[in-house]
C-alpha cells in the first residue's frame, strides 16, 4: 500500500538522519501510534476471526456474563456485544421460527419448551461478525469506525458522535449507545486480549468449546482443519458483508 | 458461497485495486472521486452510486492512536494458562476428567486480579448448588448427549458429594472408602 511505503520511508529516513537506537525504536511508536509499530504484536500477522459450532452451545449464558464483565458492557437488557437467541422451529413452518433471548441470556434460558412438541430447539451465540466489507464502517460519516489492518472492526471513541448510523446499517444487530458516553460500542473481538496473547472473554468462559477464536492468517491455528472438516456457514450471505464469524451447524431459519 | 474474506497478503488487497496501487491510486484515494464510480470497475463491491472511500482506504481517516486506544483497556480474565502456572494439582485432575475443556474461569469468574495479586485477592468458592445447574439444568434446546439433570429429582443433593468438580466422572474420596 502506497500510504504505508510513504510513511515506512518517512520514519527510516527520520531515524537515520536523526535518531540511533532506543530513541529510533520510540520514535516508531510516536509516530505510527498504533500496535503495529509495538513489540510482539504486528497487525499484518494476523487475520482474526471466529468459529462457533451450534450443535456446542448450551445456553449456558457464560459468554454473555463474561463479555458484559470482561468488556464493562452496561447490565440493562438492551446493550450486549454478543447475546445467545433460543430458536424454537416448528418443522410445518421452518420458515418462521419462535426466537427468544430473555435478557440475551445473560440469566440462562428457564425451560419453556418440552421435547416431542413437533419442534426443534437450538441455541445460537451472535457477536460482531466482524465484517471485511462492513457496512456500518462504510455508513460512519466521521470514520470513528474502521477495519483494522488485522482484520477486526474497531470503534474509535473520541471520533464517534454517536450519530446512530451504523447502529442501523448493521445488518446483525450487533451495536448498541453506550447510555454513558453516547457513543456507540459492539464487540472488539476483545482486541486487548487478542493482541496480547489472550483469547476472548466469550471463548474463555464457554465450557464447552462452541465459540473459538481463529487467527485466519496463522497456519497453525486449528480454523483450518475445522473450516476443512465442516460444512460452514456465514449468517446473511447475500448480504455480501464478508462476515467472518464462521458457524458449523447452523438451520436454515436463523437469520 | 465463497468465503468472502480468507486472508491474503494485505488485508487491503481484496479491496478495488485502483485505489491502492501507485500514484495514480493515491490521488485518487484522495480525491475520493474515481474508485468505484469509473467506468469499467467491475471489482466487487463497487458501485457507481456510493463512494467507497470508507472501504478501499480506511487507514485514511482512521485517528492515528485509535488501536492503541482498542489496546489499551485491562484484560479481568487472567486466562487458562495463567491459572495452571500456579494451581498445578487442579489443573492436573481437571486434564484428566470429562472437564478437561473448561476453563477454570468458566466457573470460578474473572480472575485476572487474583493472578495479579494472588495472596490479597482471594476467590470465592462457587456454591456447587448454583453453579454446576448453570450448565447441566435440563433444557430441551441443548444439545442431545450433554449431561442434564432435573434439578428437581435431586432437591437436597450438593452436586459435590457424589461429583468430584475438577474430574466429575470419578466420585470424592470418602465415597470411594
Amino acid at each position: 500500500v502506497t500510504t504505508t511505503d510513504r510513511r515506512r520511508f518517512l520514519v527510516e529516513s527520520t531515524k537515520f538522519l536523526l535518531l540511533t537506537g532506543a530513541s529510533a525504536t520510540a520514535i516508531e511508536h510516536v509516530l505510527a501510534g498504533e500496535p503495529e509499530a509495538a513489540p510482539n504484536y504486528h497487525t499484518q500477522d494476523h487475520w482474526w476471526a471466529m468459529a462457533i459450532d451450534v450443535e456446542k452451545c448450551i445456553g449456558c449464558g457464560n459468554c454473555v456474563r463474561a463479555c458484559k464483565e470482561e468488556n464493562d458492557v452496561p447490565r440493562e437488557a438492551y446493550h450486549f456485544r454478543t447475546w445467545v437467541e433460543r430458536y424454537h422451529v416448528r418443522t410445518e413452518d421452518l420458515e418462521h421460527p419462535d426466537v427468544d433471548s430473555p435478557n440475551g441470556g445473560y440469566d440462562g434460558f428457564p425451560e419453556k419448551y418440552r421435547a416431542g412438541d413437533g419442534a426443534k430447539s437450538f441455541f445460537v451465540p451472535k457477536l460482531c461478525n466482524q465484517c471485511a466489507h462492513s457496512p456500518c464502517v462504510q455508513v460512519c460519516p466521521v470514520g470513528a469506525t474502521f477495519e483494522s489492518p488485522d482484520g477486526v472492526v474497531l470503534v474509535d471513541k473520541k471520533y464517534c458522535m454517536g450519530c446512530r448510523y451504523c447502529v442501523q446499517a448493521c445488518p446483525y444487530g450487533c451495536r448498541y449507545i453506550d447510555p454513558r458516553t453516547g457513543t456507540v460500542d459492539k464487540c472488539s473481538l476483545c482486541y486487548h486480549r487478542i493482541t496480547k496473547g489472550l483469547t476472548t472473554a466469550c471463548c474463555e468462559a464457554c465450557p464447552t468449546g462452541a465459540r473459538q477464536l481463529a487467527d485466519l492468517k496463522d497456519p497453525k491455528d486449528p480454523i483450518h482443519e475445522f473450516l476443512r472438516t465442516h460444512k460452514v456457514q456465514i449468517l446473511k450471505p447475500q448480504m455480501a458483508t464478508g462476515a467472518k464469524v464462521y458457524y458449523n451447524g447452523l438451520d436454515g431459519s436463523v437469520r | 458461497m465463497a468465503l468472502a474474506s480468507q486472508p491474503t497478503g494485505t488485508p487491503a488487497t481484496d479491496r478495488c485495486p485502483s485505489a491502492e496501487k501507485g500514484w495514480g491510486g493515491w490521488l485518487s484515494s484522495r480525491t475520493k472521486s474515481t474508485c468505484c464510480a469509473s467506468p469499467g470497475c467491475f471489482w466487487p463491491g463497487s458501485s457507481p452510486f456510493f463512494s467507497c472511500s470508507s472501504s478501499s482506504s480506511p487507514r485514511d481517516s482512521v485517528r492515528t492512536g485509535a488501536l492503541d486506544d482498542n489496546r489499551a483497556s485491562t484484560a479481568k480474565f487472567g486466562g487458562q494458562a495463567t491459572c495452571v502456572e500456579c494451581h498445578t494439582d487442579e489443573a492436573k485432575a481437571r486434564a484428566a476428567g470429562k472437564h478437561a475443556h473448561v476453563a477454570c474461569e468458566a466457573c470460578h469468574g474473572a480472575l485476572g486480579k487474583h493472578a495479579a495479586d494472588p495472596e490479597t485477592l482471594k476467590p470465592v468458592r462457587p456454591d456447587p448448588r448454583t453453579l454446576c445447574v448453570v450448565c447441566h439444568a435440563a433444557n430441551v434446546a441443548k444439545p442431545t448427549g450433554f449431561p442434564q439433570i432435573d434439578p428437581k429429582d435431586h432437591p437436597d443433593g450438593v452436586c459435590t458429594e457424589c461429583h468430584v468438580a475438577h474430574d466429575p466422572g470419578s466420585a470424592p474420596e470418602e465415597k470411594k472408602k
